[in-house]
């Protein structure tokens, strides 16, 4: 068995934070997060464990490393947050560093285990306050904490100025509009029956899926708006930070730019984290009892479109395809179903990867581990050589992956592991095979 | 003809080439120039550290990173700023190439892009194994003013283009490449030769075709060339028109060579397929790397129409 200590990775954020804090503080910390804002659901969890290890083969890292128990979620819930809860917080700075390198890096926050569990653990739920307290005590690996200082700074994740990001939109549009001369990208248009929301690498990396968006709404004949003030920005960084005041800041502004236009609900584009920050974490930290504005995931949006018929596809994607089940929209949200018939309705034949739907492996980019950025590449890379296992028993060539996150992890993990695969959106496999009715 | 000139390079020696010809190009022209460099392309964790595009190292991104990569650039292309520096404004940008090369294009309506065909540096590098830089591809696909694409040093070409090749596969793209092939023709007082070559692999002929057929086919080309382009030129009568058979991307640049070609002037090879989507036209990439001079690669059927407004 492998020790945390064993495997430290150098990383300015974690040693500049570790570098300025006494157990004091430490110990000061810990009792005010335990006391004011983790309560009972924690304790319950910390008190319930009975240690039996079910949840180890849940976890890729577990698998992935040969069965190592280091890895398992048991394992690395004691060695941080129950590790705290015990000790009462008194414990050395260095140990700090490790505690916040498993919570940051070494879990996705997926939420696999729990389904293992035979008490219903929700290891995601207790990683989180462990980083919640790595937050306050300043411990954060850089590259993330830089991303969430961005959303701070400017409400989105890459230092998007406000003028670029309506400049991309209308760029996008004017593109768009050499293939559909009548199509708009509505900004601010008030009583819309939908709202479009991305993430910010989207008008600063992946600009084309915004135009790709745009298309399928227009064929489909979908009223709707982009807002052009922040809050355009579902993604949330703050939130795998454990920066929820910055988080809730984050979804009021998202929720509010969609009230104040009266739109009847907000369709988020492909990303998963961003639909948990909204379901999940961010509303119930703002103390909504449900979602101010009804939020709908591309995945359930694009079979609406399909089942009614707005969208026509002609002929179906060729070949096969295996389908990347994204967490934080499948555990999270139930939407296995939904992804399993709109794949259906645009790819001639589906391969299933094994495990699959709420059992499938995490792609382990989730949960900000691939915002820590690349000193910890390597630890996506060997932390999940059971999905390359699972990727390469398929055999199929493109993935179905409807989520922005698996995507980068699992094209590295693509890369590393030479498998010569490659994972697409639903929306760019729509834009390419539906029917582009002439003139339009 | 051209008001403004966006030179993306990636400031490494492959873009020399460029370089001069941009330089050149812009000073001929009294035109504007934008030396722009995409520093560097953040990684999955983004914006706290770039990979710089010419060491490939980790770097710090910030204001001094900038500062000093304008700089270096400044101090690259210290020769040429020196002529036609008041003219020249360096721009930088973090983020994936092509699309900020686009971005940039766009926002200040660019009338012609130049760079290279790919950043690998000479040995083992891009050009020696008949690689096209994905960021030229991307560019050159969805660009909608021409683009300037110079894989070797030129050496016929000083300070203007002397006999300018327009190659067509008759299609709505080619139209568009055809207006500027004039337009440049006509600007630079050159002879502009206007080729087609008949793509004997191509099936379309139905197998083996016989030499009857070729002929045919050939003259048929003839006549549609006259009709769709020799009709437009109006006064202008420095031209000639050829058609032959064979593969195309070798017809193209025997037929350059013959001619002492300096631009050679072409739209994807796309016929139907909407620009936007097609992949650029595989006799396009081969005339690119293995062309002894500048190929200008227009997609765009709004080139023409921006140009008239």
């Amino acid at each position: 068995m492998s020790q945390i200590a064993d495997r430290l990775i150098d990383d300015p954020g974690l040693a500049a934070g570790v570098a300025s804090l006494t157990p004091e503080r430490i110990e000061e910390v810990v009792t005010r997060v335990l006391k004011g804002e983790a309560g009972a659901k924690l304790k319950a969890y910390q008190e319930t464990c009975m240690r039996c290890g079910l949840c180890a083969q849940a976890c890729h890292y577990y698998v992935s490393h040969d069965s190592d128990p280091s890895y398992s979620p048991v394992s690395k819930t004691t060695e941080t947050i129950y590790e705290l809860i015990n000790k009462k917080g008194r414990v050395e700075p260095s140990r700090i560093y490790e505690m916040a390198q498993i919570a940051y890096t070494e879990c996705n926050l997926c939420k696999r285990c729990a389904h293992y569990c035979p008490i219903g653990i929700d290891t995601g739920y207790a990683m989180s306050m462990m980083r919640r307290i790595c937050y306050q005590l300043d411990v954060v690996p850089q590259y993330i904490r830089d991303t969430s200082h961005s959303h701070a700074a400017t409400m989105n994740q890459m230092w998007v100025k406000d003028d670029e990001w309506i400049d991309s939109l209308q760029w996008q549009e004017d593109e768009a509009r050499d293939e559909f001369p009548n199509l708009r990208i509505p900004l601010d248009k008030e009583g819309a029956e939908i709202y479009y929301s991305v993430i910010g690498p989207e008008p600063k990396f992946r600009t084309q899926l915004i135009y790709q968006a745009a298309a399928i709404m227009h064929v489909a004949g979908v009223d709707f708006t982009m807002p052009s003030t922040p809050g355009w920005d579902n993604s949330d960084m703050s939130m795998f930070v454990g920066d929820f005041e910055n988080m809730g800041r984050l979804k009021r502004s998202h929720f509010e730019s969609a009230q104040k236009l009266r739109v009847k609900k907000i369709v988020m584009g492909e990303c998963g984290h961003a639909f948990r920050s909204i379901y999940d974490m961010g509303n119930r930290w703002l103390g909504y009892a449900d979602m101010p504005v009804p939020v709908v995931h591309a995945v359930e949006f694009f079979w609406e479109l399909l089942t009614e018929g707005r969208i026509k596809i002609p002929k179906k994607l060729e070949g096969p395809v295996t389908i990347q089940d994204p967490c934080n929209i499948i555990r999270g949200r139930g939407l296995m179903d939904k992804l399993r018939e709109v794949t259906s309705m645009l790819c001639e034949e589906t391969v299933e990867m094994v495990p699959n739907r709420e059992h499938n492996y995490c792609c382990c980019a989730g949960g900000g581990v691939i915002n820590c950025g690349p000193p910890f590449k390597n630890v996506r890379m060997t932390g999940n050589k059971a999905k390359a296992d699972q990727l390469a028993a398929t055999g199929v060539h493109t993935i179905v992956c409807p989520c922005h996150n698996c995507h980068g992890g699992l094209d590295d993990i693509i890369g590393y592991y030479e498998l010569g695969m490659h994972p697409r959106f639903l929306g760019d496999i729509i834009y390419e095979i539906m029917e582009k009715p002439e003139g339009m | 003809m051209f008001n403004k000139i966006l030179f993306a390079t990636s400031g490494t020696p492959v873009c020399d080439s460029p370089a001069k010809i941009a330089f050149d190009l812009a000073e001929r022209e009294d035109a504007e120039l934008i030396l722009f460099h995409v520093l560097g392309v953040p990684s999955r964790g983004f914006s706290l550290e770039v990979t710089d595009v010419r060491t490939g190292d980790r770097e710090g991104l910030g204001d001094d990173y900038e500062a000093w990569v304008r700089e270096e650039l400044s101090n690259t292309y210290d020769n040429q700023l020196k002529q036609y520096g008041y003219k020249t404004r360096i721009q930088s940008a973090v983020g994936v190439p092509a699309t900020e090369i686009l971005r940039l294009a766009r926002r200040e309506s660019v009338d012609l892009i130049v760079m290279g065909a790919n950043t690998r540096p000479d040995e083992g590098g891009g050009r020696h194994r008949s690689i096209m830089g994905n960021t030229m591809l991307e560019v050159a696909k969805r660009a909608k003013c021409p683009v300037l694409i110079i894989n070797r040093p030129c050496n016929t070409c000083w300070n203007l283009f002397s006999n300018i090749i327009f190659c067509t596969d008759f299609s709505k793209a080619a139209d568009a490449a055809f207006q500027f092939a004039l337009k440049a023709a006509k600007d630079i007082g050159c002879p502009l030769y206007i080729f087609h070559a008949l793509n004997l692999q191509s099936g379309d002929l139905g197998g083996k075709p016989t030499q009857t057929q070729i002929e045919a086919s050939l003259k048929e080309a003839r006549e549609r060339i006259q009709k769709r382009y020799v009709s437009q030129m109006g006064e202008f009568g420095m031209f000639e028109v050829e058609c032959r058979e064979g593969v195309p991307y070798v017809e193209i640049l025997k037929y350059a060579r013959e001619k002492e070609g300096d631009l050679v002037v072409m739209a994807h090879h796309s016929q139907d397929i909407p620009p936007e989507e097609a992949e650029i036209g595989s006799t396009l990439e081969e005339v690119v790397l293995r062309s002894s001079c500048p190929v200008a690669s227009i997609n765009h059927p709004d080139w023409a129409a921006a140009d008239a407004r």
